[in-house]
């Protein structure tokens, strides 16, 4: 399977997280390189990761510490 | 799964599937309305599920009675161009993290969803499969989705300010 339009999702999360090969890198990003718009829509996106934060505890887990 | 192993699973689970739900809902008494109503759904199948899969259980059930809560109450926003203004008119946000939560209440809950198990819980796409029915490339163009629309939010915002 290659990448395309209807799967470069799939291909661009799985590059994220490192489970791609050097072949398979390199036909990704060839295929970015040949699909600019989509290139483009990439940018930033490594930083997108969200932490919980303190408030999600529930009052009795944040009390419990005081 | 024996009633030792429910208090266990009480013990282990409890925190992170309510944090799971209200950070979907963002809503203390319906998330433990939802988390309760897991609890006692669990109890009620205890021989029928296994420990070993009682957490992943948990997940699936509790996200799948809050999908139908807000598909009951209609719930669904999007970003608008409107919010951007709106929260610069009135908090100042310096921290990506902070600004990432508040992008993330106004994607669809389906995507919501997902971000909120892979970021918080670091559960693998197969295990977000079975929690939320979809097939793992479904979870991965919509995880794909939801991180575009939380990156294109922060870029508002960037550029407004």
């Amino acid at each position: 399977m290659k990448p395309d339009r209807s799967n470069y999702e799939i291909w661009i999360t799985d590059w994220l997280d490192g489970n791609l090969n050097e072949c398979q890198s390199e036909e990704l990003m060839a295929f970015l390189d040949d699909n600019p718009d989509l290139k483009e829509e990439l940018k930033g996106l490594d930083s997108v990761s969200l932490k919980a934060p303190t408030w999600f505890l529930k009052t009795s887990d944040r009390c419990s510490d005081q | 799964m024996t009633v030792k192993e429910y208090n266990r699973s009480v013990q282990e689970f409890s925190d992170s599937v309510y944090r799971f739900i209200l950070g979907n809902l963002k809503d203390e008494d319906r998330a433990d309305d939802i988390v309760q109503d897991t609890w006692e759904k669990l109890w009620r199948n205890l021989t029928e599920i296994e420990y070993p899969v009682v957490r992943s259980w948990l997940f699936k059930t509790a996200y799948r009675t809050m999908i139908d809560i807000i598909r009951k109450e209609s719930r669904m926003t999007r970003i608008e161009e409107s919010d951007y203004h709106d929260f610069l008119s009135e908090t100042q946000y310096s921290d990506l993290n902070e600004i990432l939560h508040l992008a993330l209440d106004r994607l669809p809950e389906h995507q919501r969803s997902l971000v909120l198990l892979r970021d918080y819980e670091g559960y693998s796409y197969r295990e977000i499969s079975e929690i939320s029915g979809m097939t793992e490339a479904q979870v991965k163009i919509n995880l794909y989705r939801g991180r575009v629309a939380l990156r294109n939010f922060i870029v508002k915002i960037e550029s407004v300010i």
